[in-house]
């Protein structure tokens, strides 16, 4: 019985870790889009999902829209702030340091976490969850459908952007800006505008997870620094630049999170889980699935 | 102590970027004390050849000895401190600093003080320092810019960038000097002061490699020459043998290489 | 260092002598006591301008390294007995330690990885801080410091903790002077000028950014244990992420090449809540919307205001005459 109850748990922890995992994933691609294009760490990152998750909350039980639409409308918003970043703040800089850019970005962080503040307060916001909060039982494990949510739109995130960045010819472009932004310009891609989306879907997709964590985690104007140092971390232990690297590392990170808070401390799980992220930056700064040899060539 | 004949011994050299090939399997020897000119059209690899020898890049197959030692995988800040230093094709001075203090930089491979030193100004860090502005004013001398040691880098004149490049660069005291196209956008009574200039470093011992598109000043200075093409060796000679050789004419698309 | 820095030191050590006078006007007699607030943040903040404006890297985790100090310095002189100045000492070399240790790993890389590295470990101190109780109290913090002393001289008074912290900054200011217009500070400044003529030349780029980021850890550590001795009393909320912000924002308000700067930006942000009490929880707000408004429009901070106002009022001047 005692083993029976162990294994539960064991369970449940591995459920846990799963579906945080899935918010640093896709903060970690964030990362990664915006990245690719400029070469900076947008440390405004998590702002984009603590936007997402309050936007939400108010357009659904102030507003009182219907969930779908409600959620269309959140993706809207946050993109147009993502956009409003870059036209107004990022673009007027133009050719200048990284590290004025790197700054910028954490000029916009603090704004928008004080904006937070200003309109929605100090406090934490509930979402109701997308379809009832009866859980289900699963290998023993109790999982509230919030999760299946979770993992499953992070799963069609996945597939929707490989498609997007395979497929489309603008999601080939962006890619091409990635791998060498001078030969994209000389074949006629405008680097501007790809980096100008690139804002609009890194932002969309912050709010996407921003929206689907909040009913299991309640969200607050000050959340976004944390949520963007997990998605950092899942971004660099996949090796920057790595698309699928950051999904493998943001799961493993969640991982580490919920064992570490379930079998060592609850206190300590956000030190556990940046611990992690320290020990690779010391270990193989390439990360965990990247190659040494790609992390030289990059500049950021 | 022993002392090879050859102050650089180069075996095999290839250096590929991507598709394209810079530079394919290289032999040749630099003797010690003498000038010796790289020539070649215009991407031959002379330039990139300047980056392997400097550790500015590192080579995909073959060996570089310096000195009598092998030297194939270091880092330029290594290579420096055995005596290797170079000027640069386009001017590459620390543009928002004085004239002196670029040929300063030039001593600190040959200087030690760490932070907590120079930060407390113990007496030694201060006789150091001392060291450093006289050796530094030395070779502003040396070059004939003493009068500029207070201007802006950046505010100089092409030609006289070019001369503080190479103080700053024999500041490090090198064995081997790399000079690439120092003579570009000199005029004539220049270059002609730059060639007795060259020559008075070789004769204080200091062995020069200098790739050069001004045939008269190859043809005046250099004790050999080695003609690139595409990468590949196509003459490795004294210069009177070098003008006369059919295939460098041919390199040079039949154009006389006297006014190349 | 230079003439213009020997003038410009002489200048502010007789300001900073007199400065105490103001303790005369009631209305701003606490003014003094602020001013020990801005000495120790700008022991922090000139660091910091060295690594940002000289080493081009950007730290966040500068409050972590004072809480290291004013922790070690409180841990061991008010639950250990142990005397302040080797506490100090202490607080020094651990900083130093645990900066070598989160340091030279990101620091070897390009880019910007120092600056994650150390908001993750400014996150993690600031957890530690909080969760291991048995040593810090936790969030409640613990008070019982006690006050320096030197020679039986006790620092308790505002004035003579006044004169202690700017004594140690002007030392401190002056150390950094002395690197800036060192073998040390031309191998740094070389790097932004050409990064691959500094290479020719020998300049090893990741050491000496390793050695300026464990100098700054080692005087932010310094001024946190000064800050244990003279409040007497610490817990976590001083040492959070938002005071590595505010000391980063004082460094671009200021200018990030220059550790003058850093001293300005340390006194208007110190002292901006007491001007901006009225707008209470959302300074925040106000501190964002400065920061965006520097880098977009002083990116070499307001020390450079001088010369862009001079250059920009001389050619009309030339005109003229």
């Amino acid at each position: 019985m005692e083993n029976y109850g162990l294994i539960n748990q064991l369970a449940q922890y591995l459920i846990t870790g799963i579906t945080v995992g899935s918010i640093y994933a896709i903060v970690g691609i964030g990362f990664n889009i915006i990245y690719n294009a400029t070469e900076i760490i947008n440390f405004a990152q998590g702002e984009f999902v603590m936007l997402g998750g309050l936007v939400m909350v108010t357009l659904v039980h102030t507003v009182h829209l219907p969930m779908p639409l409600a959620f269309l409308i959140t993706i809207a918003i946050v993109t147009l702030v993502g956009l409003l970043m870059e036209r107004l703040a990022i673009f007027p800089l133009k050719e200048t340091s990284v590290m004025r850019l790197v700054i910028m970005t954490i000029a916009l962080s603090i704004l928008i976490k004080g904006l937070a503040m200003f309109v929605w307060g100090k406090n934490s916001f509930a979402l109701k969850p997308f379809s009832g909060d009866t859980p289900l039982s699963l290998l023993g494990a109790s999982i509230v459908p919030q999760t299946l949510w979770i993992i499953g739109i992070t799963v069609l995130l996945v597939v929707l952007l490989s498609l997007f960045f395979g497929r489309t010819i603008i999601g080939k472009a962006m890619s091409a800006c990635a791998d060498n932004l001078e030969a994209a310009s000389l074949v006629g891609i405008n680097a501007q505008r790809m980096v100008m989306l690139s804002f609009m879907l890194s932002a969309g997709l912050g709010a996407v997870a921003g929206m689907i964590i909040t009913p299991m985690a309640l969200m607050e104007y000050d959340r976004g620094a944390m949520l963007a140092l997990k998605g950092f971390g899942a971004c660099i232990l996949g090796g920057l630049g790595n698309f699928y690297g950051a999904v493998v590392a943001g799961i493993l990170l969640g991982l580490i999170e919920s064992y570490g808070a379930g079998l060592i401390s609850s206190g300590y799980k956000d030190a556990l889980a940046l611990g992690a992220l320290l020990l690779v930056l010391f270990i193989k700064p390439s990360g965990l699935l990247g190659s040494a040899e790609a992390s030289k060539l990059k500049k950021f | 102590m022993f002392q090879s004949e050859n102050i650089l011994e180069i075996s095999s050299l290839t250096k590929a970027f991507g598709g394209l090939v810079a530079i394919f399997d290289l032999d040749f020897t630099v003797s010690r004390g003498i000038i010796k000119a790289i020539i070649g059209p215009n991407g031959a690899g002379k330039t990139t050849l300047f980056n392997l020898i400097s550790g500015v890049l590192s080579s995909d197959t073959g060996d570089i000895i310096f000195n009598g030692q092998p030297v194939t995988k270091y880092k330029p800040h290594q290579l420096a401190e055995r005596g290797i230093s170079r000027t640069f094709q386009t001017v590459e001075l620390f543009s928002e600093m004085t004239v002196l203090q670029n040929v300063m930089i030039g001593r600190h491979i040959r200087t030690r003080k760490g932070v907590l030193s120079v930060g407390l100004k113990l007496p030694a860090s201060r006789r150091e320092e001392r060291a450093i502005f006289e050796k530094a004013r030395y070779y502003l001398d040396f070059v004939g810019l003493e009068e500029k040691a207070d201007q802006e880098a950046g505010n100089l004149p092409l030609g006289q960038q070019k001369l503080l490049e190479i103080a700053r660069a024999l500041a490090t005291e090198p064995k081997l000097l790399l000079l690439d196209e120092p003579a570009a956008g000199l005029n004539e009574t220049e270059t002609e002061m730059a060639a007795q200039l060259f020559k008075v470093i070789r004769d204080e011992g200091i062995t020069i490699i200098l790739v050069e598109h001004d045939m008269n000043l190859v043809m005046n200075v250099a004790e050999e020459v080695l003609v690139l093409d595409y990468g590949r060796k196509i003459a490795d000679d004294k210069p009177e043998v070098v003008r006369s050789d059919p295939e460098v004419i041919n390199a040079y698309l039949g154009v006389d290489i006297e006014y190349a | 260092m230079g003439r213009r820095n020997l003038i410009g030191i002489l200048f502010f050590s007789i300001f900073i002598l007199l400065f105490p006078l103001v303790g005369r006007i009631s209305a701003v007699s606490h003014y003094v006591d602020i001013m020990i607030f801005v000495g120790l943040t700008a022991m922090i903040t000139m660091g910091l301008s060295l690594l940002m404006g000289y080493a081009g890297q950007i730290s966040l985790g500068h409050a972590a390294f004072y809480g290291l100090g004013a922790y070690t310095s409180g841990i061991l002189t008010a639950k250990y007995g142990i005397n302040p100045w080797p506490a100090l000492l202490a607080g020094i070399f651990l900083s130093a330690a645990v900066a070598v240790i989160v340091g030279s790993p990101s620091l070897k890389l390009r880019g910007h990885y120092l600056a994650m590295a150390t908001l993750a470990f400014g996150e993690i101190i600031y957890i530690i801080f909080n969760e291991t109780v048995s040593l810090t109290e936790g969030p409640d913090g613990f008070g019982n410091i006690p006050h320096l002393s030197i020679f039986g001289f006790k620092f308790e008074s505002i004035l003579a903790n006044y004169y202690l912290v700017w004594a140690v900054a002007i030392i401190m200011l002056i150390f950094l002077l002395n690197i800036i217009h060192s073998r040390v500070g031309r191998a740094l400044s070389s790097i932004h000028g050409s990064e691959i003529a500094a290479m020719t030349m020998g300049v090893n780029a990741s050491r000496y950014k390793i050695q300026v980021f464990v100098i700054s850890a080692a005087m932010a550590s310094v001024a946190g244990s000064l800050y244990a001795h003279y409040v007497q009393f610490i817990n976590p909320p001083v040492f959070d992420l938002f005071f590595s912000i505010k000391l980063l924002m004082m460094v671009i308000i200021g200018g990030m090449a220059s550790v003058w700067g850093a001293i300005i930006g340390a006194a208007l942000i110190t002292f901006l809540p007491e001007w901006l009490l009225f707008l209470e929880d959302f300074d925040i707000l106000a501190y964002g919307l400065v920061l965006l408004l520097i880098i977009i429009f002083l990116p070499k901070g307001l020390f450079s205001l001088p010369g862009i106002l001079y250059r920009s009022v001389t050619p009309r001047l030339k005109s003229r005459s």
